[in-house]
């Protein structure tokens, strides 16, 4: 959740920023920090308004505005107090649109100037007594310390790209200009300007300074006492010289001015020691802050580098544990399919008494079978036979059908015939008789032939013997008349 | 302050808020630029318990 990272960026400048409070005071902070701590979860937990949490985390009065919230965080984040200051500043260093920056220092400015008023309408109460005691009150009141601002504002120059660091060369001299509000700094060696903060030494030494000047009239003098183009020139009328009062007020006040002067002189003296100090500081504040930005910007780089190798580390890590996962899956998967395959073992193992029981019968259904191949070459057959049975069958069948008209002239025929039989019996028999009547006949007729044969023979042998009789007749005279009457 | 400089300072703030890696994981994980309209995510943030 968007809010919720939102409340964890402020929870975290807040723990920052109070971590170096703790510091100081850890016992009487550790309790808060505690509070705070269980605060802060119940601000992640619970729902709500965002702004009115991120207000109570700020510790901030505008509940409703969200840009005095986000002002007071980024002010919080950039303060000497908070422990990751500089990695705050290094991350708007890191924006790179320039018109970002610079509203952020313009916010971080006016936060200064709002502290700066504040902290002035306290002053103005107090009688200014010495630099030092003035300082080191400006710097116990402050809610940020004196080199916090300063710094601030050379970070501001950073930005800006202001030339700070020239502030050495001794020709830069610093030109201070006051107004109501606030002072500058502008260098004229350089094009780079300073708004000095009201809770610096210079704040003080200026307000004195206003006071003084407040108390005899604008522009009666100036830091330097006498380039100053606001300078105006007192011009004093006779009257002011005639009256003895006023000769004697005037002579307190030209004693007093004199002291004035002095101090003055002193103060300009100081001033100047003061912006020396100041400048030396600020040029040792700004080695510092090159030699800390310098070690930050190399650890960051190293912290990159590191960043980098650990992320490929962390890549290849991540795809070797993808890979084991994937390898873990095909194990897992793998355990799977042997525990199946174990089970189906166990089941198989069960089945194979089943099977070698079913292979006999197998065995036996096989020569059965064969048994059966044969009877089915026999089956076939007499189904082919059966088949040409019906079909004769058939045949016959529609034979006597076609045969059925012509059964009576069969029984007729029958009838005849068996008639005819009876008479051909008749007939043989008649014809029995006959032959043998016949043979009779021709045994008569032979015996008939055998007595003609004799006969004729005999007749011949007596034709013969006739002849010879009548040959020997004729030979003794005249028998053959005798022989002719018997043929 | 004008409205102009409130929003431009309020888009600078939040600019600097998204530049914060919590945030920037978010705004990544969601596929939001923040460079797109930064005053956007500020109304984002106006709505209750938003959940992006």
């Amino acid at each position: 959740m968007l809010s919720s990272a939102i409340l964890q960026v402020a929870a975290e400048i807040v723990q920052n920023s109070s971590k170096s409070n703790e510091e100081g005071s850890k016992s009487s902070h550790a309790t808060a920090q505690g509070d705070a701590s269980i605060r802060k979860e119940s601000y992640f937990a619970s729902g709500g308004d965002i702004w009115k949490k991120l207000s109570d985390l700020m510790e901030t009065t505008y509940s409703d505005d969200k840009l005095q919230i986000l002002s007071s965080m980024l002010r919080m984040a950039v303060a000497e107090n908070c422990i990751m200051r500089e990695a705050y500043i290094g991350r708007i260093l890191e924006i790179n649109q320039s018109d970002v920056q610079r509203n952020l220092m313009i916010i971080i400015e006016g936060s200064i100037d709002k502290d700066d008023n504040t902290l002035n309408s306290d002053e103005e109460s107090i009688d200014i007594q010495s630099d030092e005691e003035s300082t080191h009150r400006s710097e116990m009141s402050s809610p940020h310390p004196i080199n916090s601002m300063n710094s601030m504002t050379c970070f501001a120059m950073d930005l800006w790209g202001g030339k700070s660091k020239d502030n050495d060369d001794n020709k830069n001299k610093l030109e201070i200009s006051n107004n109501q509000d606030d002072y500058s700094l502008s260098s004229s060696g350089s094009e780079s300007s300073v708004s000095l903060n009201r809770n610096s030494p210079f704040h003080h030494k200026m307000a004195k300074v206003r006071t003084r000047n407040e108390a005899f009239g604008n522009d009666v003098t100036s830091l330097d006492g006498s380039n100053s183009p606001n300078r105006k020139r007192i011009s004093l009328k006779p009257s002011f010289f005639n009256d003895p009062h006023q000769t004697q007020r005037n002579n307190i006040l030209l004693d007093q001015i004199k002291a004035l002067r002095n101090d003055n002189e002193a103060l300009k003296q100081q001033v100047v020691n003061a912006e020396q100090a100041e400048v030396e500081r600020t040029d040792n504040e700004m080695k510092r802050r090159a030699e800390d930005i310098k070690k930050e910007s190399q650890a960051i780089k190293r912290e990159s580098i590191m960043r980098e190798k650990y992320e490929a580390e962390l890549k290849e890590l991540k795809k070797r544990l993808e890979k084991e996962t994937d390898h873990n899956g095909q194990l897992a998967e793998a355990k799977e399919k042997l525990s199946e395959l174990q089970d189906e073992i166990d089941v198989l193992q069960h089945c194979k008494q089943k099977l070698s029981t079913s292979e006999d019968q197998l065995h036996k259904c096989r020569l059965k079978l064969e048994e059966f191949s044969d009877l089915k070459e026999a089956l076939i057959k007499e189904e082919e036979a059966h088949s040409k049975a019906v079909e004769r069958c058939l045949e016959l069948e529609n034979n006597l059908t076609t045969l059925q008209p012509l059964q009576k002239q069969v029984e007729s025929y029958r009838v005849r015939s068996t008639e005819a039989e009876f008479k051909l019996a008749e007939c043989e028999d008649q014809l029995a008789k006959m032959s043998t009547t016949n043979k009779d006949i021709m045994k008569k007729n032979k015996i008939l032939e055998d007595l003609s044969h004799f006969e004729s023979s005999e007749k011949e042998e007596m034709k013969q013997i006739l002849l010879n009789q009548s040959a020997t007749n004729n030979d003794f005279g005249e028998a053959s008349g005798l022989g002719e009457g018997v043929r | 302050m004008s409205n102009i400089e409130t929003n431009e300072n309020l888009r600078a703030l939040v600019k600097w808020i998204c530049s914060f890696p919590v945030l920037s994981k978010q705004l990544k994980k969601h596929q939001i630029d923040a460079d797109d309209n930064p005053l956007l995510l500020s109304e984002w943030l106006d709505k209750k318990d938003v959940s992006l």
